[in-house]
C-alpha cells in the first residue's frame, strides 16, 4: 500500500511546532502569574485592607469630633502669646545670634577635645601594656624608656581632660542662656501642644493608616516578604494542645488575622460587623487585664476550629441556623468541613469551651448556659446511664427515690400508669418516658411494652418491704397552706398544675423536689405524715431534710397537700397483659444464655408470677431503672449507656443519623436532636430492627433551651488536654471548692440561700423580702469553722434570725458532708479553719467600743437577747442577728472588717455603711466630728480618761480601723 | 434512565463485568476495524459519553469527581490511547510488511534517529505543557487532605494509593500473604524476566501485532484485564467495607453482603464425601495440595506436549518454557480463583491456618 517515500529530514513541521511552543510558553507565563496571584490574593488580605480603611474612616470622624471640641478662643489666645514672644525675641536677635554662634563654636571645640582625649587614652593604655611586658623582661633600659613614655602620656591626658571639661561647662552655660531667653516662647508652644494633643494623636494615627507609596510597595506580590502591613497575625499557645492522635501539638491561633479588632475595645456598636467586631466580653476574655488574655489562651482553646486556618470555610465556622448557613455560603463561600474533627462550636454553644479548664471546679463562673446544663444533667441523671468522668458527675446520689419500700407508698396500678407516662401525672417531672415512644408503635411492640411495665411493677413489689402507716391526725388545710408557703418547702418544691419545667430555666432549684400537685391521688395521709415528720425513716438516703415539724404542723401540711387530686389516677388497676407476648419476651431473655430447648424447659418451670418477676428484672436491667432508683437486686449493676466523657471529640461518622436527612450532620445537631427526640434515629426502622435492638434512651420532654444547655455541656466533654498550669481547676483549694459545690447542688442549698451570687430561688415564692433566707457571701470569712460544723449538724441549736418563718432544715449530714461544706466556705473565702483565742483588750478599747456602739445605735437592729424576734420600732426587714451570738459564731478578725465596709462583704446587706471609703482606699470615720457635738459631751469626757489629749482622741476616732476594733472588742468582752 | 442505570449497575458486578470484559477484550483485540482512526475516535467518544453522561448521576459524580480519583480518569484515557496507538501502528505495519513495503519506523528514518530539534524540542514542549497542566490542576483542585490520622479510626473504605488498588483488589480473592507478597513479587520478577524468556527478535524496533500475536495478547490480558481493570474496580466500584457498588449505586455504609465462603477441603470432605474434616492439616488439605502440585508441576509438562504450546516449547527450549509457563500459570491463578469464588464460593484451595499457608 505505502509506496516508498522520500525519507524526510524532519519528523515535524517546525513552523507548527514553533507556534505550539509559543502558545504553550504564553500559557506557562499566564499560569505562573495566575499561581503567584492565587498565592497572593488571600481573602484575609482583603479583609485586613478593608478594616484598615474602615478604621481610618472612623479615626477621621473621631479626629473631626475632637477638633470640634477644641476651644478656638483658647487656641487663638495662645497663638497670640506665641506671636508676642516671637516678636520679643526678634528684638534680641543679635544677642541671641551671638550666643548661638558661640554655642556652635564651643560644640566644635568640645568634639575636637574629646577626640584628642580619647586618642591619648588609647595610646596610654597600649603603653601601659608595654610597660608591663618590659617589667617582666627585666631589661632596665627598656623599663626606664617605657616608664617615661607612660608618664608623659598620663600628663597629656590629664591636661586634655581639663580642657574637655572646660568646653563642656561653657556649652552648658551657653545653652542655659539661650534657654532662658526662649523660655516664654517654649512654654506657650507646650501649652498649645497639650491643648491639641487629643486631636494631634488622632491625626497621627490617621496618617499611619494612610496608604502611601510605601504601603503599595511593601504589600505588593513578591515584595510582601519584607515588611508587609497585611500579614498573618498568630499567637503560639504552648501547653494548649491540639490532639492530633499521635502527639500533642501546641496551638497556633491565627484567628486575629481576620478578626482584627477582637482584642480591642470600641468596635462593638452596630456599625461594625464580623469579622471586625470586638469580643463581646473583653472583661473576661482576650484583653490583657482579663482572666483569659489572648496571648495565653488564644481563641480555638475555647471556640474550637482549625487554629492555623486563614480561610473562612477551612477554619471550621459553624452556622447556628439554616439562614446563617445560606448567608455564609453566599458571602464567605462556606461549606461543610468533612475532615475537620473539631469545627468551631456554634455561638450558642460557646460556653462548652469552658469545661476543658473549669470542669474540675464543678461550677464555672459566668457561664450561665453551661451551668444550667450541668444542673439539668444532675437532675435528669444522665450520668447514671452514661459515665461522665468529670468531678461534677462523680459520686452523686441517685436522682430518683429509692423503691425498696414503695409498696407502702403507692398502689401498683398507680405505678403502672406512672411508668407508662410520668408527665401525664406530673408535667414537670424529671422522670423520663421510656415507653410508647415513636419507635415502638406497632401493635406487637405496644403489647410488649405493656408486658414489660407490668412485670417491672411485679418485680419491684416482690422486692419491696411494706411497712404500715397509720392514718395522719386530722389537720387544718388553711394552716397547712400557710406553713407550706412560709416554712421553706417552696425552696425545693412547687405545687402548680400549670407549671412547665421550661418556665424555670435556667434556675431550676425549685424543681429540686417534685411538683406537689395531685398528691391526694397518689399518697396516703399516713405515709405523707410520716414522711414529712422524718423522711429518713422511709428512705435513709433521701436528700429531703427534716424541717423539724411538730405533729400538728405535719398534719396540717399533710391535709393541705392531699387536697390536690387527679381522680383518673386513683384506684387504678394493673391492666391485663397478653401472656403470649410476655412469655415470648421471657424466652428471648432466656435464650441469651440457654439453648432454645432448655429455655423452653426453664419457662415451663416458672409459674405466672415467676415469669412476671423474671421479665421485670430483665426489663429493669434493660432500661437501667436502678441508675436513678435504688432497686433491690441491682446494687452493683454497671451503667447501660454510652460513656460521654469524650463525646465532644467523637468523630462525626460514629454518630448514627439513621435515615434522617434534615438534621445537619454535625455533632451538636445530633446531640441536641437526640435530647429532644431520643428515638428519632430509629425512624423507619421499627420493623427492620428486632425489639431488643431498638433505641431505648428515654424521652425527658426537654424544651429547646434545656436541650441546648445540656448539649453545651456534652460538646465540652472532649479529650483535649490542657497543661495543669493553665487550668482553673488546678488552683490550690480547688478540690475543696469542687466537693462543696457538688454537695451544695446536690442538697439544693441555693433553693434558699444565695451562694456565689446564684440561688435564692425561694424568692419567687416568698412575698416578704424580709423573709428571705440569708445570702451566704463571705460565710467562710464570717463564721467560725467549728461553729458552722455544729450548726450544720443541728440547725435547731441556735436561732439567729428569730423573725424568719423559713427554717434552716436538718439534713442529717454525715460528719464528712459537713466537713465538705465547712471546708468549701473556708477555702472559698480563703480563711484558716482553726483560730487562735483572742486576748482581752485594754480598758481604752472596751470603753471607746461601748461609747461608739451606743453612738452608732447598733442595738437598734441587733436585738439584745438571742431569742428576741422583734425590736420596738424596727421592721422585720431591718432586723439583724443578735450580737450575743458573736463570740461563738463570728470570726474575731472579721468583725472589724465587716463593720468597716459591709457592702464589700455582702452586696445589698441592710447593715449600714458607717464609714466612708476614700479615694486612697482608707475609710473615714464620722465619729471624730460627731464627738464634738454638745449632745456627746458626756461620752467625750468618759473617753478622755484614756487619752492624753483631745487630738489623740480625735485621731483615734477618725481612724476607722481603730474604731471598728474597739466596737468588736465591746461586742466580744462587754456584751458577751 | 433508572432502568438503564440499574442495568449497568447489575452488569458491573464482578461476576458479570469480569466475564464481559474477558469477552470484550478478546473481541476488541480481534476486531481490526477498531484499530483505525475512526475506531479510535469512536472509542474515545464512547468512553467520554459514558463519563460525561454518568456525571449527571449524583452517586457516580461523588466518586469519580473526588480529587483523589482524577489520576484514574486520566489513566483510563492514557491506557486507551497507548493501547490504540500500539495496535494501530502494529496493524498498519503488518499490512505494510505483507505488501512488502517498509514499516512506519523504517519510512521515517533509516539508520538515524532525529534528536535535535525533533526529539528535544518536542520534549521541551511536553515539559511546558505538562507544567501548565500541573499548575492549573494544583490551583483548581486543592490537595485532598483529610483529618490527622487516628489510631482508633480507620477510614472506611480504606484504600491504598490508586496505583496499588489492583493489588488491594486481589486481597478479596487471596490470602494477604499471596496477594500482598508472593503475587506482587512475581509480577516484578516476571516483568524483569520477559526479555530472557521471550527471545524472539521479531518486533524489535517496530510495532507489529501479527508477528507477536500470542505475546501481545498475553501481555495485554495481564495488563489491561488483570491490572488496569482491577484498579478501576478498586477505585470506582469498591465502597465502604470494601463492598462492591455499581457505578450509580449509593455508597451505603450499612450495606451487608453475606459471608458464606468455604474452603476446598470443606467442599470435598463435607459436601461431597459427607464425612468430617480430618484433624491433621495434611490429610485435610491433601486435595488442594494435589491440585496445586498438578497445576504447577504436571500441567506445564502436559502443556509442552499440547499442540498449541508445543511450538513455544520447541522455540524456547525446556528451562525458558517451564519458567514462562510457571509465571503464566501463576497469573492465571487470579482469574481462576475469581471464578471459583463466584461459582463455588471457594475461599481457599489450600487452607493451612496452622502455619498460615493459604492459597
Amino acid at each position: 500500500m505505502a509506496a516508498p517515500k522520500k525519507i524526510p529530514d524532519r519528523h515535524y513541521n517546525f513552523r507548527g511546532m514553533n507556534a505550539v511552543f509559543a502558545w504553550s510558553s504564553i500559557a506557562l507565563l499566564v499560569t505562573t502569574l495566575w499561581m503567584v496571584w492565587d498565592d497572593y490574593a488571600k481573602p484575609w488580605k482583603r479583609l485586613q485592607a478593608e478594616f484598615r480603611e474602615l478604621e481610618r474612616e472612623q479615626l477621621v470622624t473621631e479626629a473631626e469630633a475632637e477638633r470640634a471640641k477644641l476651644n478656638e478662643n483658647d487656641i487663638a489666645r495662645i497663638e497670640e502669646d506665641i506671636a508676642g514672644e516671637e516678636a520679643a525675641l526678634a528684638n534680641k536677635r543679635n544677642e541671641l545670634d551671638e550666643l548661638e554662634d558661640a554655642l556652635v563654636a564651643t560644640g566644635k571645640n568640645l568634639y575636637a577635645a574629646d577626640a584628642r582625649s580619647r586618642t591619648t587614652k588609647s595610646l596610654l593604655d597600649t603603653e601601659r601594656f608595654q610597660f608591663d611586658v618590659a617589667l617582666q623582661s627585666g631589661d632596665e633600659g627598656r623599663i626606664a624608656e617605657v616608664r617615661a613614655e607612660v608618664e608623659r602620656l598620663a600628663a597629656t591626658h590629664l591636661e586634655q581632660r581639663k580642657e574637655l571639661e572646660s568646653f563642656a561647662d561653657q556649652k552648658k552655660s551657653l545653652e542655659a542662656d539661650i534657654e532662658s531667653k526662649r523660655s516664654g516662647l517654649e512654654s506657650s508652644e507646650k501649652r498649645l501642644a497639650a491643648l491639641r494633643s487629643g486631636y494631634d494623636n488622632l491625626q497621627h494615627r490617621v496618617a499611619s493608616l494612610d496608604k502611601k507609596i510605601d504601603y503599595y510597595v511593601l504589600n505588593a506580590p513578591f515584595m510582601d516578604f519584607v515588611l508587609p502591613d497585611l500579614k498573618i497575625e498568630q499567637v503560639i499557645l504552648s501547653g494548649l494542645y491540639n490532639d492530633i492522635n499521635f502527639t500533642d501539638v501546641d496551638r497556633v491561633d491565627r484567628c486575629m488575622t481576620c478578626h482584627v479588632a477582637s482584642t480591642r475595645a470600641g468596635f462593638d456598636d452596630e456599625t461594625w460587623e464580623q469579622p471586625f467586631r470586638s469580643h463581646p466580653r473583653l472583661d473576661l476574655f482576650l484583653s490583657a487585664s482579663s482572666p483569659h488574655p489572648y496571648t495565653t489562651f488564644g481563641c480555638t482553646t475555647c471556640h474550637g476550629g482549625l487554629d492555623r486556618a486563614t480561610d473562612f470555610a477551612r477554619a471550621g465556622h459553624s452556622p447556628t441556623s439554616k439562614e446563617q448557613e445560606q448567608e455564609w455560603r453566599e458571602k464567605w463561600g462556606w461549606k461543610p468541613q468533612k475532615y475537620l474533627e473539631m469545627p468551631i462550636v456554634p455561638a450558642n454553644y460557646s460556653e462548652s469551651g469552658c469545661i476543658g479548664c473549669h470542669a474540675g471546679n464543678v461550677w464555672t463562673p459566668e457561664s450561665e448556659h453551661q451551668d444550667a446544663g450541668r444542673q439539668l444533667i444532675n437532675k435528669m441523671g444522665c450520668y447514671v446511664c452514661h459515665k461522665i468522668d468529670y468531678p461534677a458527675f462523680e459520686d452523686l446520689p441517685r436522682p430518683g427515690p429509692a423503691l425498696h419500700k414503695v409498696a407502702s407508698k403507692v398502689s401498683q396500678g398507680f405505678a403502672y400508669k406512672w411508668i407508662s407516662a410520668p408527665r401525664e401525672f406530673r408535667p414537670t417531672t424529671w422522670m423520663p418516658h421510656f415507653f410508647f415512644q415513636p419507635n415502638t408503635t406497632s401493635p406487637e411492640n405496644l403489647e410488649r411494652q405493656k408486658a414489660e411495665i407490668r412485670s417491672m411493677v411485679a418485680y419491684i413489689w416482690s422486692q419491696s418491704e411494706s411497712p404500715e402507716y397509720p392514718p395522719a391526725p386530722a389537720g387544718d388545710v388553711a394552716r397547712g397552706q400557710e406553713l407550706y408557703e412560709t416554712v421553706g418547702c417552696t425552696g425545693c418544691h412547687i405545687r402548680d398544675a400549670d407549671a412547665k419545667r421550661d418556665d424555670f430555666f435556667p434556675q431550676i432549684n425549685r424543681l429540686h423536689g417534685p411538683n406537689l400537685i395531685r398528691a391526694g391521688s397518689k399518697l396516703s395521709s399516713g405515709w405523707l405524715f410520716a414522711w414529712l415528720k422524718d423522711p429518713k425513716q422511709y428512705n435513709p438516703a433521701t436528700r429531703m431534710p427534716s424541717l423539724r415539724l411538730t405533729d400538728r404542723e405535719a398534719a396540717d401540711i399533710t391535709a393541705y397537700l392531699l387536697t390536690s387530686r387527679a381522680p383518673e389516677f386513683e384506684d387504678a388497676e394493673l391492666p391485663a397483659v397478653d401472656h403470649e407476648t410476655r412469655d415470648a419476651l421471657v424466652l428471648e431473655y432466656l435464650q441469651n444464655n440457654l439453648t432454645i430447648e432448655r429455655s423452653h424447659a426453664e419457662l415451663d418451670k416458672m409459674d405466672d408470677g415467676a415469669r412476671d418477676r423474671y421479665l421485670g428484672e430483665e426489663t429493669i436491667q434493660k432500661y437501667g431503672c436502678w441508675g436513678c432508683h435504688e432497686v433491690a437486686g441491682f446494687e452493683k449493676a454497671k451503667p447501660i449507656g454510652v460513656e460521654l466523657t469524650e463525646e465532644g471529640s467523637k468523630p462525626i461518622h460514629q454518630f448514627d443519623f439513621g435515615h434522617i436527612h434534615d438534621v445537619p450532620h454535625t455533632r451538636h445537631d445530633w446531640i441536641k436532636t437526640k435530647m429532644l427526640e431520643p428515638r428519632i434515629w430509629d425512624e423507619g426502622k421499627e420493623e427492620v430492627k428486632s425489639y431488643s435492638e431498638l433505641y431505648r434512651m428515654p424521652n425527658f420532654g426537654m424544651s429547646e433551651r434545656e436541650a441546648e444547655a445540656v448539649t453545651a455541656n456534652v460538646l465540652g466533654f472532649t479529650k483535649d488536654y490542657v497543661v495543669s498550669s493553665r487550668r482553673a481547676d488546678q488552683a490550690p483549694g480547688a478540690a475543696a471548692l469542687a466537693a462543696g459545690r457538688k454537695l451544695i447542688t446536690s442538697y439544693n442549698c441555693q433553693g434558699c440561700h444565695l451562694i456565689e451570687d446564684e440561688g435564692q430561688a425561694i424568692k419567687t415564692a416568698l412575698e416578704d423580702v424580709a423573709q428571705l433566707p440569708p445570702n451566704l457571701a463571705s460565710e467562710g470569712a464570717r463564721v467560725q469553722a467549728d461553729w458552722l460544723f455544729g450548726y450544720l449538724h443541728d440547725p435547731s441549736s441556735v436561732t439567729m434570725r428569730p423573725w424568719l418563718n423559713a427554717r434552716m432544715p436538718t439534713f442529717g449530714f454525715e460528719d464528712e458532708q459537713v466537713n465538705t461544706v465547712v471546708s468549701y466556705f473556708t477555702h472559698r473565702d480563703q480563711r484558716e479553719s482553726f483560730l487562735s483565742t483572742p486576748s482581752r483588750p485594754d480598758g481604752r478599747n472596751l470603753t471607746v467600743g461601748r461609747v461608739t456602739f451606743n453612738m452608732l445605735q447598733c442595738a437598734k437592729c441587733h436585738p439584745a437577747g438571742p431569742s428576741a424576734s422583734t425590736v420596738a420600732g424596727v421592721s422585720a426587714a431591718e432586723l439583724a442577728p443578735s450580737l450575743l451570738l458573736a463570740t461563738d459564731r463570728l470570726r474575731h478578725d472579721w468583725v472589724p472588717e465587716w463593720v468597716t465596709d459591709p457592702q464589700s462583704w455582702v452586696r445589698g446587706t441592710n447593715m449600714p455603711a458607717n464609714f466612708q471609703k476614700m479615694k486612697d482606699g482608707t475609710y473615714q470615720s464620722p465619729l471624730a466630728q460627731a464627738i464634738e457635738a454638745p449632745m456627746f459631751s458626756a461620752q467625750k469626757r468618759e473617753m478622755m480618761r484614756y487619752f492624753e489629749s483631745e487630738e489623740e482622741l480625735n485621731a483615734f476616732l477618725a481612724d476607722a480601723g481603730q474604731v471598728t476594733v474597739a466596737l468588736r472588742d465591746h461586742i466580744w468582752w462587754n456584751l458577751n | 434512565m433508572d432502568a438503564l442505570k440499574s442495568f449497568i449497575n447489575t452488569l458491573s458486578y464482578p461476576w458479570f463485568s469480569f466475564t464481559l470484559s474477558l469477552v470484550l477484550f478478546v473481541a476488541v483485540v480481534k476486531l481490526k476495524k477498531l484499530w483505525t482512526h475512526a475506531g479510535g475516535w469512536l472509542m474515545l467518544a464512547l468512553i467520554t459519553v459514558f463519563f460525561c453522561g454518568s456525571m449527571l448521576d449524583e452517586n457516580f459524580r461523588s466518586v469519580v469527581a473526588k480529587p483523589d480519583n482524577v489520576p484514574i480518569v486520566m489513566m483510563v484515557y492514557l491506557t486507551g490511547y497507548f493501547w490504540w496507538l500500539a495496535m494501530y501502528k502494529g496493524i498498519k505495519n503488518d499490512q505494510a510488511i505483507e505488501a512488502g513495503a517498509p514499516t512506519f519506523e523504517k519510512s521515517e528514518s533509516e539508520d538515524k534517529v532525529f534528536t535535535w530539534p525533533d526529539l528535544v524540542f518536542s520534549e521541551l514542549i511536553c515539559m511546558v505543557v505538562l507544567t501548565v497542566g500541573m499548575v492549573v490542576w494544583s490551583i483548581v483542585l486543592k490537595a485532598p487532605l483529610e483529618e490527622p490520622a487516628n489510631l482508633s479510626v480507620a477510614p472506611n473504605p480504606s484504600k491504598a494509593p490508586w496505583y496499588f488498588l489492583g493489588l488491594q483488589e486481589m486481597l478479596v480473592y487471596f490470602d494477604p500473604w499471596m496477594a500482598g507478597v508472593v503475587l506482587p513479587g512475581l509480577i516484578i520478577v516476571g516483568l524483569m524476566a520477559i526479555p530472557y524468556i521471550d527471545t524472539n527478535p521479531k518486533g524489535n524496533g517496530y510495532y507489529t501485532f501479527k508477528e507477536r500475536k500470542s505475546e501481545i495478547f498475553l501481555f495485554l490480558f495481564g495488563y489491561i484485564v488483570l491490572w488496569v481493570q482491577l484498579i478501576v474496580i478498586g477505585t470506582f466500584l469498591r465502597g465502604p467495607n470494601w463492598n462492591f457498588f455499581g457505578p450509580y449505586e449509593f455508597w451505603d455504609i450499612n450495606k451487608i453482603e453475606p459471608l458464606v465462603n468455604i474452603d476446598l477441603s470443606e467442599i470435598i470432605w463435607i459436601k461431597l464425601l459427607g464425612v468430617g474434616l480430618p484433624s491433621h492439616w495434611l490429610p485435610r488439605e491433601i486435595f488442594g495440595i494435589i491440585l496445586m502440585i498438578g497445576y504447577f508441576v504436571v500441567l506445564p509438562v502436559a502443556m509442552s506436549k499440547m499442540k498449541y504450546f508445543k511450538r513455544f516449547y520447541d522455540e524456547m527450549g525446556g528451562p525458558r518454557f517451564y519458567t514462562g509457563a510457571t509465571l503464566f500459570l501463576t497469573m492465571m491463578l487470579l482469574p481462576i480463583k475469581m471464578y471459583a469464588r463466584w461459582v463455588f464460593n471457594l475461599k481457599y484451595i489450600v487452607h493451612i491456618q496452622e502455619f498460615f499457608f493459604n492459597i
